[in-house]
Parts: structure tokens; sequence; C-alpha cells
């Protein structure tokens, strides 16, 4: 696995949110990560992108322990993380977003935000719009594309979703299999769980903070359990 | 024999004046120990406390306002009771900010006095300052004149810390530390915070005004270069942060402790010639600077934690109990 | 009226030109730490005073001196912060505004030890200011202004030219999503001190030029300083602008014989700025152009 956890402790101080999580990416595979509210999923990618204390276990990244690595350090490996909240500065503008993407890889800049805008074509007619005053879906396009100036082998995203209509939504799970289908490994924790499980080719459930069903997408849709213990929507 | 008397002599005048710095750093403690309130003009309130109980004991003078004769205990009286009556329109205004905003009022308020007490010369006589102010116990003989005075010290500071160890204690400090380590909380839970906040910063500026009283009469004259930020504020801040903010004890034993070290390195550097000195006292200043750099990278919590009080019988609302935190 | 320019208006300029590279120098410090750098004041005055060094130890002119200050008090703010403020980055910022305070004192004091503590001048003797229409102007006024407005173009130019100017941007808005991009917090703030160092060192020259040097000149600073910044809204650099020079100008017109006494006693000069700052906490605590408050 590129991206492994191995039964992960940890939470903001206090008690732990985090009781024992596990699992792994690999860039030929769609994971989702699915669960009621406060099972700990968006916590467990923090843990994972070292921005939050890791009590036990390990995180690895391509072979090396990166358990107590900080932030910073990621975006060299090829590690991408778009946040569901605050994930893009509202006081620079759509195309220093993009730069500062790639700051950690300033010779691959130019090509990157010319392939951002391939993807993304509403952003580059923005381009010089500082990032607060766009929409939430272009704002989330721009989120994804920062994110991708890296070109990771592993993209994190919490909540692509969250807020944007239904008519976005589509797009944006079409979005994120064009993006995987350029060989990106996905990790996506998702409140739409039918609709992320559908194009998922590994799911985890975690419920309490821990591991509690884990399958293909297909597996975990058509289980009883996993329908009944919350799959609502 | 004459030695004895001496040592006695100086070993008193050292813990009065730290006695008066703990009732300084007592009032420090209900504003940032138990509130989490930045005070950084100390200096003001301890002039106002200085001066209006000067102007309102010393005998009528031609050369300033008051002169007014009246008892001591008045005068600390309207030391307190003027020095709060400064703090309020401060903390109506910056309170519901960020602490910054009251740091930096609090730092403009002391230096606007400051000025205020230079230039007016009608008022306070000026840069010249104010003299011939009564001491309590004046008509002892020595040494039992200046250990009046220490008992009468030692006495205010018992009383206050009896005081506010009560205070601490009861539902009014929990309430305190509960808005000074997560306001947002203490409020969604019905407090106020910002009318608790403004009785604290008030008390403790009270207590601060207090201390400026009880000075004035021991050193029987101030002027306003007494009142200049490094040994008004910053050294009260040094002491609290010593001698461990939250805890009444620490702030008692932080006073006496940096007075104590500072008085002495005085000594020292007194013995060296006076071309020296005067570069010594510059020294000591950056000596104590460096000195709160260490304690705070190396002894946050001072040399008494706090101690949260044990939680309330369970009639009483409870309230959450918050660790000390420096995080 | 040529009076009102000449005596008033002018010297209101100069020193908004000063406050303003001070309050620049804040509004950034808090834009990326959430600091009041209680420091700033003495930062300027050592500034210059290692102009002053220059100058009597080295026979240059203020003007020639003011890079060595700048590269001198840069380093000087680089070190401050790595011995005192980084390793209170975890604790709460109170804690940092408080170890602040210290350094204040210790860099103060080590001017009066290093210097002593009298006054000092770059250069003694009177200089005949240039009558242009009217107009009495100072060769030292002319370069305190002018300098004034190349350094802030320049900082202009740094914060949306250059990859290190935007990535300061970029830890101002949002430290966390910085850290996640792959950006070095502590290099970007590293560059900020150097940054606020040469702003210090100007602002500290100029005044210098303008009066005269003394220890306690830094901290008769901060106040109009913090006021300026206040006013244009606290984190907006930009907005010190305006609250600098509001700040100077109010100063300085504030003692003009509108109607035969000053309106204003000038001792009471450093109250304007508080004056102006509380009004200003009362009507709109987050400035002219909305910093943060809270």
């Amino acid at each position: 696995m590129l991206l492994e956890a191995r039964d992960i402790h940890g939470g903001y101080g206090g008690d732990d949110v985090l009781r024992g999580v596990s699992l792994g990416v690999d860039p030929d595979q769609i994971v989702v990560i699915v669960g009621p509210n406060g099972a700990g999923k968006s916590t467990a990618m923090k843990a994972l992108f070292g921005l939050l204390r890791v009590r036990a276990g390990s995180v690895h990244f391509d072979g090396a322990d990166i358990t107590r690595l900080p932030p910073e350090e990621m975006a060299p490996l090829g590690f991408a993380y778009v946040p569901q909240e605050r994930n893009v500065f509202p006081n620079l503008t759509v195309e220093e977003n993009l730069e500062m993407g790639a700051i950690r890889r300033p010779d691959r800049k130019r090509a990157g935000i010319e392939r951002v805008y391939g993807l993304f074509p509403p952003l580059r007619e923005r381009r010089q719009a500082p990032a607060g005053v766009l929409s939430g879906g272009q704002r989330q396009m721009l989120a994804v594309g920062r994110a991708l100036m890296l070109e990771p082998r592993i993209l994190m995203l919490d909540e692509p979703t969250a807020g944007l209509a239904p008519v976005v939504i589509d797009q944006m799970f079409d979005l994120i299999q064009e993006i995987h289908g350029s060989g990106v490994g996905i990790l996506m924790v998702e409140q739409n769980a039918r609709q992320a499980l559908e194009i998922a080719t590994h799911g985890y459930v975690l419920v309490g903070g821990a591991n509690r069903f884990q399958g293909t997408g297909r597996e975990l849709l058509d289980d009883e359990d996993v329908l009944r213990s919350f799959l609502g929507g | 024999m004459e030695s004895a008397t001496g040592l006695l002599l100086y070993a008193t005048a050292v813990l009065t004046l730290g006695g008066i710095y703990a009732i300084l750093a007592l009032g420090l403690n209900i504003q940032w120990g138990f509130t989490g309130l930045f005070n950084l003009g100390i200096a003001g309130f301890f002039a106002v406390g200085a001066y209006s109980s000067a102007i309102l004991t010393a005998r009528p003078s031609p050369e300033h306002f008051g002169g007014f004769g009246l008892p001591m205990p008045l005068g600390l009286l309207a030391a307190a009771l003027l020095a709060g009556l400064l703090a309020w329109p401060i903390g109506r205004l910056t309170l519901r900010l960020k602490a910054d905003y009251l740091a930096i009022a609090t730092i403009g308020i002391a230096e606007i006095l400051r000025l205020v007490l230079k230039n007016e010369q009608g008022l306070t006589n000026g840069a010249v300052g104010i003299s011939h102010i009564p001491r309590p116990f004046e008509s002892l003989p020595r040494p039992y004149d200046e250990l009046a005075f220490l008992g009468m010290v030692a006495g205010i500071v018992l009383v206050l810390y009896w005081a506010l160890e009560r205070a601490r204690r009861a539902p009014w400090g929990r309430i305190m530390r509960a808005i000074r380590d997560n306001e947002a909380s203490a409020e969604a839970a019905g407090k106020n915070a910002m009318a608790f906040k403004l009785e604290a910063f008030v008390f403790g500026s009270m207590i601060m005004g207090l201390g400026g009283g009880v000075y004035a009469h021991y050193v029987k004259f101030i002027s306003p270069e007494a009142f200049e930020p490094l040994m008004s504020t910053f050294i009260v801040w040094v002491m609290l942060v010593a001698g461990g903010s939250g805890n009444n004890r620490g702030a008692i034993a932080g006073a006496l402790a940096i007075w104590a070290i500072w008085s002495m390195t005085e000594i020292l550097t007194s013995q060296l010639s006076a071309d020296w000195t005067t570069r010594a006292a510059y020294l000591r200043v950056f000596l104590i600077g460096l000195f709160l750099q260490i304690i705070l990278q190396r002894a946050p919590h001072g040399m008494f934690r706090e101690v949260p009080p044990p939680p309330p019988e369970p009639s009483s609302p409870r309230q959450p109990e918050s660790r000390s935190a420096d995080t | 009226m040529l009076d009102f320019v000449n005596f008033y208006l002018i010297p209101g300029i100069v020193i908004g030109s000063i406050y303003t590279l001070g309050a620049i120098g804040i509004s950034l410090i808090f834009s990326i730490l959430r600091i009041a750098h209680l420091a700033h004041g003495d930062l300027i005055a050592l500034g210059a005073y290692f102009a002053l060094f220059g100058v009597v130890e080295l026979g240059w002119s203020p003007y020639m001196a003011l890079p060595l200050a700048m590269i001198l008090t840069a380093a000087t703010s680089i070190g401050m912060d790595r011995l005192c403020y980084r390793p209170l980055r975890r604790m709460r910022t109170v804690m940092v505004i408080i170890a602040s305070f210290g350094v204040a004192l210790m860099l103060r004091s080590a001017i009066m030890l290093i210097w002593g503590p009298g006054t000092e001048v770059y250069q003694s003797g009177i200089q005949r200011p240039m009558i242009w229409a009217g107009l009495r102007l100072q060769e030292k006024h002319l370069f305190i202004v002018g300098a004034a407005v190349v350094l802030v173009a320049l900082l202009h130019l740094f914060l949306t030219r250059t990859t290190t100017g935007k990535a300061m941007r970029a830890v101002s808005d949002d430290p966390d999503l910085a850290r996640v991009c792959g950006i070095r917090t502590e290099a970007v703030i590293r560059a900020m001190w150097g940054v606020a160092g040469c702003l210090c060192a100007a602002a500290g020259v100029f005044l210098g030029l303008d009066t005269q040097l003394n220890p306690l000149m830094g901290f008769s600073l901060l106040l109009p300083m913090f006021a300026a910044a206040i006013l244009g809204g606290i984190g907006k650099p930009y907005g010190a602008i305006v609250g600098g020079m509001v700040i100077g100008i109010a100063e300085e017109v504030s003692t003009y014989p509108l109607f035969g006494d000053p309106l204003v006693s000038p001792t009471y000069k450093a109250a304007i700025a508080f004056t102006l700052m509380v009004l200003m906490l009362l009507w709109r605590p987050t400035g002219l152009f909305k910093g943060r408050v809270l």
C-alpha cells in the first residue's frame, strides 16, 4: 500500500477520537471512508496528514514511516490533502492560490496551472479574482485544483461534495474519477455514502473512531448491516 | 548592635516594599490569573491610588491641589475607589475585543496619566511631586515605626489573601476561570462574560490603587518618576509569572522573591564605582527582561501552579473544571 | 496658510511617514503571528542606533548607514524571534506578547549599556531649508518621505510579485492551509522578521534624522504606531498607511494656533494618538479597512 495507516489512536488532546483505525490506499484505487457523524472520519484524515497528534499506531507512505512528519513535508512526497472547510486562501487570487499549491515544485508551476485550467475552465476566467468572492462550487474546484498542482500520487478529499448543489455533486464525482484516471490514488471521506461507494474500489466504514466494516465498494453497498446502520442517502 | 539594627531595618524595608508589590500582584492575579485579562498599565492604577491618597491626606500646600489632611484610611479608600473608577471605562471599551486591545489601551492610559501627573502643576505639583505625606506610626521610636508599618502591610496582604481565596473557591471564581479558559462555552452556558470580566478588571484595579495608596504613605513623597512602566508594571508581571499566575500564594511569593533579588542586586551594584553603578543599573534591567524569557520558556507555570478548587457539591450547578493551560 | 503648511502640515507628513513604516510592520507581524509586538518601538530605536554606529565609527552619512542599519536590525529581529518567540510558538499568544514586553526592555537597556542614556544626533549643525514656491523643504524631510514611499512600493511588489511574499499572505490568511500546501511556515516567519526589521531600521533612522536619538525614542513611538495600525485595521498593512498619516498629521496640526492658542497643548500631543485610537475602537473596532478584531 502506498499510503497506509496502522491502528491509529489519537485526538485533539484529552480523549482519543480515534481508537484503532487502519486503512490503506494505492494509486490504482478510489478508497472511500464512510460512517455516521462523529465517527472520526475527518479526524482520521488529519491524523494521516500530520495535522494532529497520533498517540499510538503509525502512518506509512511509500514504505517510510511518516507518523511524526509535519504537514508541510507531505507535499514533496506526493501526498495532497483538500480539507473540508477553509480550503482556499480568500485574500489571494485564484491563480495565486494555485501557485501556492506548487510552491515546493516551482518548476512544474506553469504546466500545473494550465492543467488545472484545463480541468476547470471557469477558474481560468476568474484567475485574477480573490478566492473569497468565488461561489461554493468554484471554490471547491479551486481547492481541488490547488492540491493537483503537486502532481500527487495520493489525493485526500474531505467531503468534496459538502454544500454543493446536486448537479454539481454529480460533476464532482465525475471529476474525481477523471483525476483518478490519470493515475492518482483517491482517499475520500463522504457523507453522500451511496454515491461515493458506487465509484469506489474500496471502502471503510468507521464507527466510534474505529474500523467497523470494509470491503469493495460493491460489497459494502450490498451489505445489509452496512445499509441498516447508517447508509441513508 | 548598630549593624543588627541596620540589618533589621533593611530587612523590614525589603519586606514592606515586597508586601506592597504583593498587593499589586494580587490585584493582577484577579485580572490575569483568574480571568485572563491582559493589563499592561498597572502603573496607571498604582499612580492614581498613590496620588489620590496623597492629595487627600497631605497637609494643605500651595503647590498642589488638595491637602485636606484627612486620615489615612479615608485616603486608602479613595485610592481604591478612584482606581476602580479609572478602570471602568477602559474595561467597557476594550474587554469585548481581543486581549491585545486591552494591553495597548492600558499601556496608553498609564502613559497619558503620567503625562497629566507631570504637567498639571496645579493638581499634582508636576514633576516635583507631592511631599510630606503622613505615615502612620511615625511617632514611634525606631525600629518600631518601621515594624508597625510592616505589620500593617502584612495585615492588608493577609486580609486580601483570605478574601481572594474565598472568591476563588466561590462560584464567582469558577465562572471567571470558565470565562478565561473558554469564553464561548461560558457564554453559551448563560454567563454574561462581559459583566464578569469588567468586575474582575475593576476589582483588580481597585486593589492596585490600594497598593498605590499604601506606597504613598510609606515613602512619604511621590513624583511621576516613581510610576514609570519598568518598576510599576513590568516587574509586577515578572513577579506574577514567576510566582505562578492563577495562584494567590504564588502572587505573594513571587512578589517577595523577585523584590528580594532585585534589592540584593542593588546592594551589589552600589558597591561598584560610580561609573559602573549606572551601567550596572541598565544591566539589571536587561537581566530582569532575560529572566522573564527564561521563566516563560522553562517554567511558565511559576513556583506555585494553579490548583483548581475541588468540584462543588451536587446541589450547586456544575461548572466544567479547567486546567491551567498555556497551550 | 503657508505657515500652516510649512510648520504643521509638512512636519505632520514627515512624522506620519515614520509612523506608517512602524505601523506597517506591526500589522504585518500581527497578520502572521497574531500578536501585538510590544518590542516594535525599541526595535526601531535599535535601528537608529545601528545607523549611529555607521555614522560615528565608520564616518558614513546617515543615508549611507541606512542599509547597514537594515541588515543589522533584520538580523537582530530574526535572532530575537529564534531565541525568545519561537520557543513559545505553541503557547497562547498572550505569552508571546508578555515576552515581547521583556524583549523591549532588553533592547532598551542594551542601547543604554552600549551608547549611554543621553541624546545623540547624526549630524550637528543647522541645515538650511530649500525654499520653493514659499514652501520650506528640508533635504532630510524630502528624503524621509521619498524613501518611505519607495519602501512601501517595494513592500507591495514583494508581497504581490515574489513567491515568498505571496507565501506570507497565504500564511496570514490561513496558516494551517499554508502548511497543507507545503509552505514552511517557519521560513516564512523568518522572512517576515527580516522585512519587519528593515522597516524598523528605516523608521528609526528617519526619526533620528528628523529629531534626535535617545534610548527612549522607541517607547515613545509605541502608542502612536499601534494607534495607527488600529486605525487602519490591525493586520492590514495597507490600512496602516492611512492610519500612520492620519495620526502624524493630526498630532502636528493639533498644536496649530487656530484661535490664538494652540488647539491642544504640545505637551499632550501624545494623547492625540491615544484619543484617536479610543474613538476608533468606540466607533469601528475593525478599523477603517476592516482588520481583525476577535
